[in-house]
C-alpha cells in the first residue's frame, strides 16, 4: 500500500526522516526547515528552523547522533543538534565557498559529512574537537561545473560526486583527523582527502543523481539524456548503460544489490535490474499502480490549501483543458528525492519520494519483483 | 510524461504535435543557483553564463513565416513564435495584438517583456514556474495559443476591414 502525506502546495525540495521515521524535516523551497511530527496519525509542525537566508536545498538527518545537516543557498551550511527540544544550529566553516551549497550527506558512520556547492567545491565536513567547530577539508582536483549530487560509500571512506560538466568521479573521502586509518577497497586505494579515484563520463548530459549499492560495490548514476549508468568495481573500465524512452531520470536508489529504482520527470518510479556480468540494465515494472494509492493525510484541515488541481481550476479555461489527459499517477510532477525509508536485512522494503507539490509518498516495495 | 495526444483534425496537426513533444522533453528544468553571481538564481538561457548549461536551440518551423524556437537550458525554457503575417494589415495587427500583451506581461507570469528578433513573442518558463504549475498545463497553454492566434488575427482583420467598409459607406452617403 502506498501512502500519501501531504505538506501543502510548496514544492518539497528535500525530506529526511528521523531513525524511527516518526518526524520528517522538509525544504519548501523557503529559507526555512520544518520539522513535522506525527501525532494520531496527523502531521503537526512542531520546529521551524530559520537561520539561512536563501532557500534550503539539500537535508540529511543523521539516524544515530540525531543530528541534521541542512545546505542552502546563501551559501552556508548548519549542524542542528537537538538539546533541550530545540534544535541548535552551527555553522560550518566552509572556506573559500562563496556559491550556493547544493548537496549535503552525512557518512555512513556520521562522523563527517560531504558537501557539494555551486562553484564547484566537493568538501568533506568533520567536527574539529579542539577548536569545536564544524570544519571542512576541499577537494583540489575538483569538478569543473555545479556539483548536483553526493553518495558515501558504505565503507565511510569514498564519495562518488555527480556535476554538470557531464562527469561521475570518485574520490577518497578520508579525513585523518577523524578516520583512523584508511581502509582498503575495491574501488582503489585510499590515500589523502580528494584523491581523485576514478571519473566516468555521461555521454553529455547532465548528472543528476548518484548511488552506490548496500555493499559498495556497484556504482549508478542518471543523466538528463534519460540514460541509467552503472559500473561494477570488478571492471571500472567497462560502464553500462540503458537508454530509456522515458523523460530524464532525477534520482535513483538502490534497493538491493542489483535492483535500482530511478524516478524523475516521469511522474511514476520505474524498477531496473542491474546484471553486472552480463553488462546489462533492464527494465522491470513501474511502481505506480495507481488503484491501491489510499490513506492520504494532510496537515491540517482539508481545505486549508488549495491543491495545484484546484487552483488551475480558477484561471484556466475549459477549452485549455481537453488537450491533454491528466496524468494518472500518484505523483502529479516531478518527482525531487527518493530516500530509503525501512531495511530489512540490508535490502530496502520501503521508500519515500518527494515532488514539486508538496507530497511525500512512502512506497512499499513487497511484492515488486526485487532480487535479493 | 509522454502522453497520447487526442486526435485532432487540423491542417497544422504535425506542425503542433511536434511542438507538442519538443516542449514535454524541454520543459524538464529544475532549480540551478548561479555559478558566477553569489546568491542569485537567474535563468540560464538569458544570461548564458556557461556553454555547457544550455540545450541546443530547436526551431520548428512549417513556412517561412510561421515557426517557433525552443531555447532549453538547466533551469528555464525560452519559446519564441513568429506569427503567420500575409499582408501590412497583418502586420501591423499583429503588433499591436503583441505590444498589448507583452506590456501586461507581469500577469502573464510565463511572458516575455520583449521578444527575441526576428520573432513576435516569447515565453520565459523558469524552473519557479515549473513549481507551481503542472508541466501538461503549460506545453497546452502554448500550443493553445499557437492555434488561437491565427484565428484571432484573422477575426481582427475581417473587424477592421468590415469597420473600414462601414466608415466608407457612411462617407461617402454625403455625396450621394
Amino acid at each position: 500500500m502506498t501512502e500519501v502525506h501531504s505538506f501543502g502546495n510548496l514544492p518539497v525540495i528535500a525530506h529526511a526522516w528521523n531513525k524511527d521515521r516518526t518526524q520528517i524535516a522538509v525544504s519548501l523551497g523557503k529559507n526555512d526547515l520544518r520539522i513535522y511530527n506525527k501525532q494520531a496519525g496527523k502531521w503537526k509542525l512542531t520546529h521551524t528552523l530559520c537561520e539561512h537566508l536563501s532557500r534550503v536545498l539539500a537535508i540529511d538527518w543523521a539516524p544515530k547522533t540525531n543530528r541534521i545537516v541542512t545546505a542552502s543557498a546563501d551559501y552556508n551550511a548548519y549542524v542542528w543538534t537537538f538539546e533541550n527540544d530545540t534544535w541548535k544550529p552551527q555553522m560550518v566553516e566552509l572556506q573559500r565557498t562563496s556559491r550556493a551549497v547544493c548537496c549535503a550527506k552525512w557518512s555512513p558512520d556520521e562522523n563527517k559529512f560531504a558537501i557539494g556547492s555551486s562553484d564547484k567545491n566537493v568538501g568533506i565536513c568533520y567536527y574539529e574537537t579542539e577548536q569545536r567547530f564544524w570544519a571542512a577539508e576541499m577537494i583540489k582536483k575538483k569538478p569543473k561545473s555545479t556539483v548536483t549530487c553526493l553518495a558515501w560509500h558504505p565503507n565511510n571512506q569514498l564519495i562518488a560526486v555527480g556535476s554538470l560538466d557531464y562527469r561521475v568521479r570518485i574520490y577518497s573521502g578520508y579525513v585523518k583527523a577523524v578516520d583512523n586509518k584508511a581502509e582498503t577497497s575495491a574501488w582503489g586505494k585510499i590515500t589523502n582527502t580528494g584523491e581523485l579515484l576514478h571519473e566516468f563520463p555521461c555521454e553529455s548530459g547532465w548528472t543528476h543523481d548518484v548511488a552506490f549499492s548496500p555493499s559498495g560495490e556497484n556504482l549508478a548514476w542518471v543523466s538528463h539524456n534519460s540514460i541509467i549508468f552503472a559500473v561494477s568495481s570488478n571492471n571500472p573500465s567497462k560502464t553500462t548503460m540503458e537508454i530509456t524512452n522515458y523523460l530524464p531520470f532525477r534520482c535513483i536508489i538502490f534497493v538491493s544489490e542489483s535492483t535500482i529504482i530511478v524516478a524523475g520527470h516521469e511522474f511514476s518510479p520505474l524498477i531496473y535490474n542491474y546484471d553486472e556480468r552480463k553488462g546489462t540494465i533492464e527494465f522491470v515494472e513501474k511502481l505506480d499502480s495507481q488503484e491501491t494509492s489510499t490513506g492520504r493525510q494532510s496537515i491540517g484541515e482539508e481545505n486549508e490549501f488549495f491543491t495545484p488541481y484546484q487552483a488551475s481550476r480558477l484561471f484556466d479555461q475549459p477549452s485549455m483543458q481537453t488537450q491533454t489527459p491528466e496524468p494518472v499517477s500518484t505523483h502529479q510532477s516531478m518527482i525531487t528525492q527518493i530516500v530509503p525509508y525501512q531495511t530489512e536485512n540490508t535490502n530496502l522494503v520501503k521508500i519515500s519520494s518527494a515532488d514539486l507539490f508538496g507530497q511525500v509518498v512512502i512506497w512499499n516495495l513487497s511484492g515488486k519483483k526485487i532480487k535479493k | 510524461m509522454t502522453q497520447p495526444v487526442p486526435p485532432r483534425t487540423s491542417a497544422h496537426k504535425p506542425y503542433l504535435d511536434a511542438i507538442r513533444a519538443t516542449l514535454q522533453a524541454a520543459f524538464c528544468i529544475e532549480n540551478f543557483e548561479s555559478q558566477v553571481v553569489e546568491r542569485h538564481n537567474k535563468p540560464e538561457v538569458e544570461v548564458k553564463s556557461s556553454k555547457q548549461l544550455l540545450l541546443n536551440p530547436v526551431t520548428i518551423s512549417r513556412n517561412q513565416n510561421e515557426r517557433i524556437l525552443i531555447e532549453g537550458s538547466v533551469n528555464s525554457v525560452r519559446i519564441s513564435i513568429a506569427v503567420k503575417q500575409a499582408d501590412d494589415l497583418e502586420k501591423i495587427l499583429c503588433k499591436r495584438l503583441m505590444r498589448f500583451m507583452m506590456q501586461r506581461a507581469d500577469d502573464f507570469h510565463i511572458l516575455r517583456r520583449k521578444p527575441i528578433p526576428d520573432y513576435d513573442i516569447s515565453f520565459l518558463i523558469t524552473n519557479f514556474h515549473a513549481e507551481t504549475m503542472y508541466k501538461h498545463r503549460l506545453v497546452d497553454f502554448i500550443i493553445y495559443f499557437l492555434e488561437e492566434i491565427d484565428k484571432e488575427i484573422s477575426e481582427m482583420k475581417l473587424a477592421v476591414s468590415s469597420r473600414a467598409r462601414m466608415c466608407a459607406e457612411e462617407f461617402l452617403k454625403k455625396f450621394n
